[in-house]
């Protein structure tokens, strides 16, 4: 069995041609059905996940500034709001102080006018006595 | 069976062939619904496999995304594997005039795997005639000085061989041993009992090394590329 010797061992070189004919082709319709897809698929999936990595990276950065913002303008708007109520109970606190002097005022007047009328009317009623 | 003048070993024909068919079949069937999303277990399997063989061409530094080189690396891989693993459960072989073993592991024997080392060796020769140009190739043989030739001459001898024969030997010395365990079942139950633990222990020792020597022939192969691309 052998077309060919070689330091005494025989060789089938038919053997030897029909493996390389045959493992050729694997390699060939392998490369052409399989490979070509799945490499691809590979490719196209690692492609895909640095373009989320990278949209994810932008979005935090996009979702940090944001939150930045949001902060200054609590901020703002917390100071803004104590300054409010601060003016706000000094404008109370005048009013309530000119509604109790002018309280006292009219109080104030309200009695004067009801004395002048006592005095008055004492007056009147003694004309009518003497008369 | 002589055709042509040429001589084939019938045996090694068929085993081949089978080895060839059964990696064929698990590359395409569990590839054939293959998404670019969520892929399922099986297609995850090649995928997988895939990234081990590109993983192994990035540890010897092939710089190359080459579809064919990675194409090779894996159906070298997957095609060993098989072949290796063949003839471990059982082996058929016939007594005649002419005693013939008729199922076994393809890769025990020299043709197919110096065949795979011849067409690996001319392919990284090719790959180096291809990217510098043949007087490159040629006066590499001369180099560093003239008188290196032989030694250069005789390293790509030995490459081939080494790689070719290293695979071989393994495999056909499991089978050997193998097959040794597997006559002891004519010397009575009770020395078939006795061998069996050996066996098993062998066995599982064959798969080893079966699946030992395909990454180290793909690691082999890829060094080799990485040689002549560099």
């Amino acid at each position: 069995m052998g077309d060919l010797m070689l330091f005494g061992l025989p060789i089938s070189l038919g053997t030897m041609l029909y493996q390389a004919v045959i493992f050729t082709i694997l390699v060939f319709i392998l490369k052409k059905l399989v490979f070509k897809k799945l490499i691809g698929i590979l490719d196209t999936r690692k492609e895909a996940i640095v373009e989320q990595l990278r949209l994810t990276e932008d979005s935090k950065l996009k979702a940090k500034k944001n939150l930045e913002k949001s902060d200054e303008i609590l901020h703002q708007a917390k100071i803004d709001a104590r300054e409010l109520i601060k003016y706000n109970e000094k404008v109370a606190k005048q009013l309530v102080q000119e509604a109790k002097e002018e309280a006292k005022h009219i109080l104030q007047e309200a009695q004067e006018e009801s004395s002048l009328a006592r005095t008055s009317s004492y007056t009147q009623n003694n004309q009518i006595k003497g008369a | 069976m002589v055709l042509f003048h040429l001589t084939f070993d019938l045996s090694i024909i068929i085993t081949t062939t089978i080895a060839a068919i059964i990696v064929f079949l698990i590359a395409y069937l569990l590839t054939r619904n293959a998404t670019v999303s969520v892929p399922n277990k099986w297609q995850n399997f090649m995928e997988w496999i895939v990234e081990f063989v590109k993983d192994i061409m990035k540890s010897s530094m092939v710089a190359s995304s080459n579809l064919f080189i990675i194409s090779t690396g894996v159906t070298l891989l997957m095609y060993l594997f098989i072949a290796n693993l063949m003839g471990i459960p059982f082996s058929i072989i016939t007594v005649g005039e002419h005693p013939v073993s008729w199922w076994k592991s393809p890769t025990s024997d020299a043709h197919v795997t110096l065949t795979l080392a011849i067409m690996i060796i001319a392919y990284t020769h090719f790959i180096d005639i291809r990217l510098h140009g043949f007087k490159h190739f040629f006066v590499s043989f001369f180099k560093p000085f003239m008188v290196l030739f032989p030694l250069n001459a005789v390293e790509q001898l030995a490459t081939t061989l080494t790689l070719g024969l290293r695979l071989f030997g393994n495999i056909y010395a499991g089978e050997v041993l193998l097959a040794f365990l597997a006559s002891a079942v004519s010397h009575g139950i009770f020395i078939s009992l006795l061998v069996s633990i050996p066996m098993l222990i062998w066995q599982a020792f064959c798969i080893f090394i079966g699946v030992i020597q395909a990454y180290i022939f793909v690691t082999l192969t890829m060094v080799y590329i990485a040689h002549r691309l560099a």
